[in-house]
């Protein structure tokens, strides 16, 4: 029983993790708490479903899993359109705001308001029932320990590692990740450097963007599509950055497992119905307890 | 006698476009020059040098380096056309690598970066031997070595350095003097800020007392230190400004 | 003729329970710079303590108490005073942003109680029954009252909050609000005011409620979702935050605008996709939001009184 919700709590919190990471690198380097960014992964979500109804499906099913091959293109598309879209919200909304010199709180507003377009739009486009990428059946694997998962599940843990080692990569060892963490410490000095800092920014928007594309789809794949999906998920994202501290990757990889496994194993101790305050709670007691989270500076 | 390499003619600058702090100032600095702006406090140093690095607005006036004007200029592309600026606070990256602070020097220049990180290396061997280390990991004078190893990674023609001996113990500052002077001998001109009058001249060719936002005296640097002149204008500020 | 009296009448007797939640806001973020993600949380209080207070005893959940219609009002600003209170000693010394999502997460957790406390809630089925004041009067007559006592509450609300911001007490307010630490220094009791300016704009977000389930007579937690947290701020942003008239005036300009695009989409859209109209409006209300912080940040009626445009935008944030 217990194995079982630690495997689905480490599911959830992969998922978590991603986005919690997007998060956290708006509060680092845009500088402002982005309510917005859990749309992303909604859109992305639906991005890659436009791409996957538009083939009329994902193909044969590979091997285990409930999906064929079409869903890589689609994903790159999702992840592709995210991007944009994240660019687009910058230069049409953010930027002009930061040129103005407006402070943090009216990016938040601004936020807000761009939340309720982008999940509307998608469910004006989509309607509100679930969509699933795929209806096949597909058999759970047993674990020792009496676990039951399903391959799908284990392919996203996979793909989770791979985002986070890509990620990682990018961050350490491209010119671009150098000009973000640059920027993420401090600008003047960036700025000194002759690194363009609206350039790290147009970048930010494209990797979380990205991420948050990612993780919409692995959503999509273990659980189901549905237009309030992100806005569901925004709490648990943010939980997990502040948990992790603000700015930290691993902080925010950290406190989207510590999200995802609390929230399954509260059901031993709560009613299932009070899973979803779970994060808030959590998140409540880092603001009292721990400001500055696990990891934060 | 040859173009000055930077020429500054009469600078208004400032945070806000109604509050200037510097007021009109012309100063210039050549080639293999070791310059250093001296003054009371808010007398606008570090607002000049901002100036010149295009992090403060400039209300007027004109700064050439080798006929180019700079003015106008965002801060990336004044780095590009060989400005390099050393902040006085936070002037590394304390989350980085000493080698990633020096990339991030490079940053304008990507293809000669590996070679100018071996120069910085053999120059301050100190570096080399922390090159894994954090930024935030060195001590004062270490970070003041960095930062200068940091803003040379673009081979500027002018380096501006903000009080490069603000918190350093009297051997660590003399450290960094010398490695200023051996920067100037390579043909670099350095504009730098001091609050240490006595020693920030004896490292330079030439000081410049700024008041008020304007030079009051501009003169060698041997002579300037024996001027009773430089007494009275740190002290005229003070009785204007009680 | 009387149809279209009656829709006004309506419209108006919204607009003016809105204005009362908006004013409530304005009392926290236009005058004191806190930032509440959860207004619709603080509505939701004083709307199910009315019902709690008034509705009869049913089967699934505790009733029969049978207040006065009156006492229930000012009994539900109390209540949401009282939680206001207990959240504000908890979350006071939250950065701005961190308090956004503390309070978003409130709202979401209210949201959360209502839908599971069954015994009290009514659960997802919700309240029936609440006290309907001049219920039996005809309806125009209802509506007619009943639009009254939403101006009048209004009207009072509006003239207490202009008196406290008018007072010594408003103006240190906004001494915290603009500079924290030199009011501070001034001998202001910073996260005392803060505290105060909190739970008094609670009180007016919890009559909102409160008047709304009497005007209804029902409710349920499907009437308090975030997108009226963000409805109520649309009508601060739009009126111009820091100024009360400006509260007032946005909170019709944005009723006006939502419901005269909920009639173009009834006449336009297809019935059986309505869901998909709602999008419309909410779309409509985030780019009106997002355009009004682009285009015109004072919004229609700023703060009359003179503050410093450097201080305007950074103010906020502490750290």
């Amino acid at each position: 029983m217990i194995a079982q919700l630690v495997i689905d709590g480490l599911l959830t919190g992969a998922v978590i993790a991603l986005g919690a990471i997007g998060i956290t690198l708006g509060l680092a380097i845009l500088r402002f708490a982005n309510f917005g960014y859990a749309e992303l992964m909604t859109v992305g979500g639906y991005a890659a479903l436009t791409a996957v109804l538009a083939y009329g499906g994902t193909g044969a099913p590979l091997g285990p899993f409930s999906f064929g091959g079409f869903l890589a293109v689609a994903l790159a598309v999702g992840l592709v359109v995210t991007a944009l879209v994240a660019v687009a919200s910058d230069v049409v909304v953010f930027r002009p705001l930061r040129r103005r010199g407006a402070g943090p709180l009216v990016l938040i507003f601004a936020s807000f308001g761009l939340a309720l377009v982008l999940r509307h739009v998608v469910l004006l486009i989509f309607g509100t029932q679930p969509e699933y990428y795929s209806r096949e059946i597909q058999m759970a694997v047993l674990l020792p320990g009496d676990v039951r998962v399903m391959p799908d599940q284990l392919l996203v843990l996979a793909i989770t590692v791979l985002a986070l080692v890509a990620l990682w990569w990018l961050l350490n060892h491209t010119r671009m990740g150098l000009a973000m963490r640059a920027v993420a410490e401090n600008t003047p000095l960036a700025r000194a450097c002759a690194i363009d800092p609206e350039m790290a920014i147009r970048w930010t928007w494209i990797v979380s963007g990205a991420l948050g594309a990612l993780a919409g789809t692995l959503f999509g794949l273990t659980v189901q599509l549905r237009p309030e999906m992100g806005a569901n998920l925004l709490l648990p994202l943010f939980t997990a950055a502040v948990l992790g501290g603000v700015g930290s990757i691993p902080g925010a990889v950290i406190g989207g497992l510590l999200v995802g496994l609390a929230e399954n194993l509260s059901v031993l101790v709560l009613p299932t119905s009070y899973k979803a305050t779970v994060p808030f709670l959590i998140m409540l007691a880092c603001f009292l307890l721990r400001p500055k989270g696990l990891f934060g500076k | 006698m040859t173009t000055p390499l930077l020429e500054i003619r009469d600078l208004v600058a400032g945070y806000h476009r109604d509050l200037p702090i510097v007021t009109g100032a012309s100063l210039s600095v050549a080639a293999a020059e070791v310059v250093a702006l001296l003054g009371p406090n808010g007398a606008g140093k570090s607002t000049l040098m901002k100036a010149v690095s295009g992090l403060v607005l400039v209300m007027g006036g004109s700064i050439r380096l080798d006929g180019t004007e700079l003015v106008g200029m965002p801060t990336h592309q004044a780095i590009a056309a060989g400005i390099g600026y050393v902040p006085q606070v936070q002037n590394v990256f304390v989350t980085l690598t000493i080698e990633e602070n020096l990339r991030a020097g490079g940053f304008a220049a990507p293809r000669t970066v590996r070679a100018r990180i071996a120069e910085a290396y053999e120059r301050f061997p100190m570096l080399a031997q922390k090159r894994r280390n954090l930024g935030g990991e060195l001590s004062g004078g270490q970070r003041q070595v960095l930062a200068i190893a940091r803003a040379l990674m673009t081979q500027p023609r002018l380096l501006l350095l903000d009080e490069p001996s603000a918190g350093l113990s009297p051997k660590a500052a003399q450290e960094v003097f010398a490695a200023v002077r051996g920067i100037a001998a390579g043909g670099v001109g350095v504009l730098m800020v001091e609050q240490n009058v006595k020693a920030g001249l004896a490292a330079s060719d030439r000081g410049i007392v700024l008041v008020q936002g304007r030079p009051v005296l501009d003169g060698p640097a041997a002579s300037l230190a024996g001027d009773p002149r430089l007494p009275r204008a740190f002290l005229g500020e003070q009785v204007f400004a009680a | 003729m009387m149809g279209t009296l009656s829709y006004l009448v309506f419209f108006v007797t919204v607009a003016s329970l809105f204005a009362i939640a908006t004013l409530g806001l304005n009392l926290q973020w236009g005058f004191s710079g806190q930032f509440n993600a959860g207004v619709v949380g603080f509505m939701a209080i004083g709307a199910y303590t009315y019902a709690a207070l008034t509705a009869p005893a049913q089967h699934e959940h505790v009733g029969g108490l049978d207040w006065p219609v009156i006492a229930a009002l000012v009994a539900a600003m109390a209540v949401t005073a009282l939680v206001a209170l207990a959240i504000g000693l908890v979350t006071i010394r939250l950065r701005t942003d961190y308090l956004a999502l503390a309070t978003f997460g409130i709202a979401a957790a209210i949201n959360h109680l209502a839908l599971n406390l069954e015994g009290i809630t009514g659960g997802g089925r919700g309240i029936a029954g609440i006290a309907k004041p001049f219920a039996d009067l005809p309806p125009l007559w209802f509506g007619l009252a009943f639009l009254a006592l939403a101006a009048g509450a209004l009207l009072a609300v509006y003239l207490l909050l202009e008196r406290l911001v008018r007072s010594p007490w408003g103006r240190a307010l906004r001494a915290v609000r603009e500079d924290e630490v030199a009011a501070a220094a001034l001998g202001k009791d910073v996260d005392r005011m803060r505290l105060t300016a909190f739970v008094i704009g609670a009180a007016p977000m919890g009559l909102s409620g409160a008047l709304y389930a009497a005007f209804i007579g029902y409710v349920s937690p499907y009437d308090f979702l975030a997108i009226l947290t963000f409805q109520i701020w649309a009508m601060l942003i739009v009126g111009g935050s820091g100024n009360n008239a400006g509260a007032v005036l946005g909170s019709f300009v944005v009723w006006a605008l939502w419901s005269l695009s909920g009639i173009v989409v009834v006449l336009i859209v297809p019935t059986k996709l309505q869901v998909q109209g709602g999008a419309i409006q909410a779309i409509l209300i985030g780019l009106l939001l997002v355009a009004m912080l682009i285009f015109r940040p004072r919004g229609l009626m700023g703060e009359r009184l003179h503050s410093s445009p450097l201080l305007r935008d950074d103010a906020a944030v502490r750290h």
